[in-house]
C-alpha cells in the first residue's frame, strides 16, 4: 500500500471529520458550480471545482488532510461518491417511482444512461480496488476529480511514469472485467 | 467507443447528462417571467446570464414615478438574522455609493424563497472591450474611456468598498460614451460564503486564486487587468505597458497601493507622450518607479511624524509648564487616545498593517474627531487644529484647512487669549491658504487687522509681524499689483536684522516674483537665487520653500530669454514637485504651468501645449473651473495652441477662460489680459486683421492700467497692433508703429519671437 493510500485510509476511517467536510464542501461548490453552468457562463469543470473547493479547504484549517496535492486524492474520491450514490438514486428512483416522471426528455434518458454506466464502473473499481488500490486512485483522480496526468502523480506522491503506467494499466484492467 | 471508454475519458463526465441532473435536482434556480414582481419592480425580459445570477430588465411603476431598472437575481443565499442583518448594512453602503461612472444600486431585498436580489441603474450599452473594438479607439482614447473607472474605484475604495469583480463584461459604456462600472461590491452583498469566494476565471489576482479574502490590491490587479484586455494588441507606449504591468504585478506589493496612484500614474502616461520617448533606460524605470509610489503618501507620511512630534512635543510643554501631574496625565491620555484610536487606525482601514497612507483622506477625518473626542480640552483640541490644519494645508487641503485653523484659533484664543503667539499664527496661516477669488478681497482687510492686534500684543518687532507683513505684499502681488507688491517687501527688508533667516528667504521670493512681473528680470532672478540660498541653508534643498525659490530662478530665467535652461531645470521641479506635494498641488500645478509656458517660448509649442492643457485641467478640477489660475492657463494654452497652428483648439480654451473669467467681473486684470492678447493673437495669425488691430488697441488700454510705461508687455502689444494694421487697413500707420515697438524692443528676448521676426520683415520693406 502506498503512503498515499494509508493516509486515504486514515482520512476515511479514523478521522471522519475530515472526510465529511470535503464531502460537504463539494457539495458546496457543487451547488456554486452549479449556478454557473446555469446561467451559461461556464461549463462545469471538475478541475475547476477540486481546485476551489481546496481553497475553501484550507481557509477553514486544513485538518486531518497533509496538503493541497493530497486534498486533491481525497476530494477525487469523494466526488466519486458524491456521483454514484446520486446514480443509484436515480435508477432506484427510476424503478420504483418512475410513475411519477410522466415525461422524460432526452436529457432525462440520457442521464438514465449514464447512471447505470456509472454505477458498474464504481463495482468495477471496487472490485479492482482489491487487487490493486493505486490503479483505482489513478482512476479516480484522472476521472473524477479531473487532475491531469501530473497533478495525479503530484496528489498520489507518485512520479508521472508510474502514473501513466497505472493509468494505461487501469484501463485495460477495466476493459478486460467489462468483456469477462 | 464503448460506454466505459467514454466514462473514463478525463472531463467527460462532468459535461454528462448525469452531473447536470444532480445539480438541477439539488440546487434548483427559480427563473423569473416577464411580468413577474420583484419587489416594487416587474421583469420585462432577461438580459444576461452571469457567473453570479441572472439579469433582467425590470420597471417600477406603482403610481410614484417610472423607472427602468437591471434586476439582478442571485442563488439562494444562507439564511439567517444575522445574514439578513449585514445584507442590509451592505447594501446600504451601496446605496451611498454615488458616483456618475458607478452603475447606482436602487434597491435590493430578498424573496419569500430565499432569492437575494439588486436592482441597478440600468445601463444600455456594449462592453467597454467590445465598445473600443467597434469604434476602433486609439490607445490614447481607450486609456481615457477607462480613466473615470479608476477614478471611481478609487471613489469607493474612500468609502471602504472593494469591487471584486473588475471586468469588461462589469464595465459598460453609456449611449453618450461614458463608461460605468456595474455590480460594486455585490459580492459582499450576498453574504455567502460561496459566493465571495468566487471568482471569475482570467480575472482573479494571484492571491484570490490562491483564495485569500478580496481587498484593494485585488482590485488594483483586476484594474491593470481590465486595461491590459481593453488595449488588446494595440501598439502602446513602454510607459503604458509599464503602468498595467505594475497594476498587475504577482505580489501587491510590487503593485501601486492605491487607485489613486494608479491614476496619477495614467494620466502621466497621457500628459508625458511628448516626452515618453525617453530611452527605457535603467535610469527611467527607476524614475518610473518612483514616481509610481503614492507620492501624496510619501510627503503624507513625513507630515504624520511632524504631526505626531507637534502633538508630543505640546504635551512636554504642558507638563513643564503646568506643575499638575494630574492635568498632564489627563492631557497625555487624551493625547494619546486621540493619535493611537483616532488617528493611526485610520491609516490603513482596509489593510491592516500596510504602508499604505492616504495621509490626507486620514487628517481631513481626524477633524470631527478631535471635536469630539477632545470637547473638554480646548487647548489640547486648539493645538492638534493647528497641527491638523498646517499638515492639511501642506497636502493643498484648503477647505479643510481652513475649518482646522479656524477652530484652533476660537479655541486658543479661548483658552490663552487673543493675543497669544499661537492664536495670532493659526490666524495667519488661515489667511495664507486663502487662494480663491472671494476670499482674496477680504484677505487683506484681515491681514491688516491682524497685523494691528499683533503689534499691540507682541510689538512691532516681532518676528510674527514681519510674516503679516510679508503677507501683506503678498496680497498686493495676489490682485495683480506689483508695484505695491514691491515697494511692500522693500520696506521689509530695511528691518533685516530682526527677521528670521527663513522669513527672509520668504521676503526675497515674494520680491522676486514681482519684479519678474514687473519686468526687471535681472533684479528678479538675483533676488531668486538670494531666496534659494537662504532656504536651501536654512531648511535644506527639498524643502517646499526651497523648491518654490527654483521656480522663481526659472521665471527670471524665462523673461529673461534663456529658456533652454528654464526648461531644463523646470523638468527638474515639476518631478521634485510631485513627489514632495503630489501631482495636483496647486504648487506643482504652477511649475506644470511654467513648463508649459516656458516650452512654448523655447520653439516647442506642441510639448508646450500638452502641459499646459494639464495644468489646465488640473487646475480647473483642483481650484474650480472659474479659478482665475485655470482661466490663465488656458490663456495660454491659447499662445500655445496658436504657434502649434491649432487656431480652433486656441478658440476653445479661450472661451474656456472667457467663462472663467466672467464668473468674476471685475479683478484678474493679468488672466483678463493674457486671454485679450491672445485673442488678438488669435486673430492676426488667422488674418483677421481689423479684429486684430481693435483686440490689440483693448488689450493695450487694459495693459497700461496694470504696467508702467516703457513694460514688454506694452511694446508686444503695439508690436501686434502695428502688424495689424500693416497688413489691413492703414499698412503705413502700422509700419511706423511696428519700427516703434522694434526700436524699443532692441534685441531683447521675448516668448513670441515669431511675432517679432514678423515685424522685422515688416520693418525691413521700404
Amino acid at each position: 500500500m502506498s503512503e498515499i493510500t494509508q493516509l486515504l485510509g486514515e482520512v476515511r476511517a479514523g478521522d471522519g471529520d475530515a472526510w465529511n467536510r470535503v464531502v460537504a464542501l463539494l457539495y458546496d461548490d457543487l451547488r456554486r458550480l452549479a449556478q454557473r453552468v446555469k446561467a451559461g457562463a461556464h461549463s462545469l469543470d471538475a478541475t475547476a471545482l477540486v481546485h476551489e473547493c481546496w481553497l475553501r479547504f484550507a481557509d477553514g484549517g486544513a485538518r486531518g488532510i497533509a496538503d493541497r496535492a493530497h486534498f486533491f486524492a481525497v476530494a477525487s474520491r469523494a466526488m466519486r461518491q458524491i456521483l454514484a450514490n446520486h446514480a443509484r438514486d436515480r435508477l432506484a428512483l427510476k424503478r420504483g417511482g418512475g410513475a411519477r416522471r410522466t415525461t422524460l426528455d432526452d436529457v432525462d434518458i440520457a442521464a438514465d444512461r449514464e447512471a447505470d454506466e456509472l454505477v458498474r464502473l464504481d463495482a468495477l473499481l471496487t472490485q479492482l480496488a482489491r487487487d490493486d488500490e493505486r490503479l483505482v486512485r489513478v482512476v479516480d483522480c484522472r476521472v473524477f476529480g479531473g487532475l491531469s496526468e501530473a497533478e495525479t502523480a503530484d496528489a498520489l506522491g507518485l512520479s508521472l511514469r508510474t502514473v501513466q503506467r497505472l493509468w494505461a494499466q487501469a484501463r485495460a484492467r477495466l476493459t478486460a472485467l467489462v468483456e469477462a | 467507443m464503448s460506454p466505459l471508454d467514454r466514462l473514463l475519458e478525463p472531463g467527460r463526465l462532468f459535461q454528462g447528462a448525469l452531473v447536470q441532473s444532480l445539480l438541477r435536482e439539488r440546487w434548483p434556480t427559480r427563473e423569473l417571467h416577464p411580468g413577474q414582481a420583484v419587489g416594487p419592480f416587474r421583469v420585462v425580459r432577461e438580459l444576461a446570464r452571469g457567473g453570479m445570477g441572472i439579469v433582467y430588465l425590470a420597471r417600477r411603476a406603482d403610481g410614484e414615478y417610472e423607472q427602468t431598472v437591471a434586476v439582478k437575481w442571485l442563488p439562494c443565499g444562507a439564511q439567517g438574522d444575522e445574514r439578513l442583518a449585514q445584507f442590509r448594512r451592505e447594501r446600504q453602503i451601496l446605496a451611498g455609493l454615488s458616483h456618475p461612472h458607478i452603475a447606482r444600486l436602487v434597491d435590493g431585498g430578498r424573496s419569500d424563497d430565499g432569492h437575494l436580489w439588486f436592482a441597478m441603474e440600468h445601463v444600455d450599452g456594449l462592453a467597454v472591450d467590445r465598445h473600443a473594438d467597434v469604434c476602433a479607439l486609439s490607445w490614447r482614447e481607450r486609456v481615457n474611456l477607462l480613466l473615470p473607472i479608476v477614478e471611481a474605484v478609487q471613489f469607493a475604495h474612500g468609502r471602504l468598498v472593494v469591487h471584486r469583480d473588475i471586468k469588461p463584461s462589469n464595465v459598460l459604456v453609456d449611449a453618450e460614451g461614458r463608461a460605468k462600472l456595474l455590480d460594486f461590491g455585490i459580492a459582499a452583498c450576498t453574504a455567502d460564503d460561496a459566493a465571495r469566494a468566487a471568482f471569475t476565471p482570467g480575472y482573479a489576482s494571484p492571491e484570490q486564486r490562491a483564495g485569500a479574502p478580496p481587498d484593494v490590491a485585488g482590485d488594483i490587479w483586476q484594474l491593470g487587468r481590465l486595461f491590459e484586455v481593453v488595449l488588446g494588441d494595440a501598439r502602446v507606449p513602454a510607459d503604458l505597458a509599464a503602468v498595467v504591468a505594475k497594476a498587475r504585478a504577482p505580489t501587491p506589493a510590487e503593485r501601486y497601493p492605491s487607485a489613486s496612484a494608479l491614476r496619477a500614474d495614467l494620466a502621466r502616461v497621457l500628459a508625458y507622450r511628448p516626452v515618453a520617448a525617453w530611452p527605457a533606460s535603467l535610469a527611467h524605470r527607476v524614475e518610473l518607479r518612483v514616481r509610481a509610489h503614492p507620492l501624496v503618501a510619501l510627503g503624507g507620511a513625513l507630515t504624520l511624524v511632524a504631526f505626531v512630534a507637534v502633538v508630543a512635543g505640546f504635551m512636554l510643554n504642558l507638563a513643564r509648564q503646568r506643575d499638575a501631574a494630574e492635568r498632564a496625565r489627563n492631557v497625555a491620555v487624551a493625547v494619546n487616545r486621540f493619535i493611537n484610536d483616532d488617528l493611526l487606525p485610520g491609516t490603513d482601514p482596509v489593510r491592516p498593517g500596510s504602508g499604505d497612507i492616504r495621509v490626507v483622506e486620514l487628517l481631513a477625518g481626524a477633524l470631527d474627531k478631535v471635536e469630539r473626542r477632545l470637547a473638554d480640552m480646548p487647548e489640547v483640541a486648539g493645538e492638534i487644529n493647528l497641527g491638523l490644519g498646517r499638515s492639511l494645508a501642506g497636502l493643498g487641503r484648503y477647505d479643510a484647512a481652513d475649518l482646522a485653523l479656524g477652530r484652533a484659533a476660537a479655541q486658543l484664543a479661548a483658552t490663552r487669549g487673543a493675543g497669544h503667539d499661537s492664536v495670532l499664527r493659526a490666524r495667519l496661516a488661515r489667511i495664507q491658504i486663502r487662494i480663491g477669488d472671494r476670499q482674496m478681497k477680504a484677505m487683506e482687510a484681515d491681514t491688516l487687522a491682524l497685523r494691528h492686534d499683533a503689534v499691540a500684543a507682541i510689538g512691532a518687532d516681532a518676528p510674527l509681524v514681519a510674516e503679516i507683513d510679508s503677507q501683506l505684499a503678498r496680497a498686493a502681488f495676489l490682485r495683480d499689483d506689483f508695484t505695491l507688491c514691491r515697494t511692500r517687501f522693500d520696506a521689509l527688508l530695511t528691518r533685516h536684522e530682526s527677521i528670521p533667516r527663513a522669513v527672509l528667504a520668504d521676503i526675497y521670493l515674494g520680491l522676486s516674483v514681482c519684479e519678474a512681473r514687473l519686468g526687471d528680470a535681472v533684479p528678479a532672478l538675483a533676488h531668486a537665487r538670494q531666496a534659494h540660498a537662504l532656504s536651501a541653508l536654512e531648511s535644506g534643498a527639498d524643502h517646499p520653500l526651497t523648491l518654490e525659490t527654483g521656480i522663481a530662478i526659472e521665471t527670471a530665467l524665462t523673461a529673461l530669454g534663456r529658456y533652454d535652461e528654464a526648461v531644463a531645470e523646470l523638468r527638474d521641479i515639476v518631478a521634485r514637485l510631485g513627489r514632495r506635494y503630489g501631482e495636483e498641488h496647486p504648487t506643482t500645478l504652477t511649475a506644470v504651468h511654467d513648463l508649459g509656458f516656458t516650452l512654448t517660448c523655447a520653439g516647442n509649442p506642441v510639448e508646450g501645449a500638452q502641459w499646459l492643457r494639464r495644468a489646465a485641467d488640473d487646475r480647473g478640477r483642483v481650484m474650480g473651473r472659474d479659478h482665475p489660475w485655470f482661466a490663465m492657463s488656458q490663456a495660454v494654452l491659447a499662445m500655445a495652441l496658436i504657434g502649434s497652428g491649432d487656431l480652433d483648439a486656441a478658440a476653445g480654451a479661450l472661451d474656456a477662460a472667457d467663462t472663467a473669467l466672467a464668473a468674476h467681473p471685475g479683478g484678474n486684470a493679468l488672466a483678463r489680459l493674457a486671454t485679450l492678447h491672445n485673442r488678438a493673437d488669435l486673430a492676426l495669425a488667422a488674418g483677421r486683421n481689423d479684429d486684430a488691430a481693435r483686440l490689440f488697441a483693448r488689450a493695450l488700454a487694459d495693459a497700461a492700467a496694470i504696467y508702467p510705461p516703457g513694460h514688454q508687455r506694452l511694446t508686444m502689444l503695439e508690436l501686434g497692433r502695428g502688424l495689424a494694421l500693416s497688413r489691413g487697413t492703414d499698412p503705413d500707420a502700422g509700419r511706423v508703429l511696428v519700427v516703434d515697438a522694434l526700436a524699443r524692443l532692441g534685441d531683447k528676448p521675448d516668448c513670441r519671437a515669431g511675432r517679432i521676426a514678423q515685424a522685422r520683415q515688416v520693418a525691413a520693406v521700404r
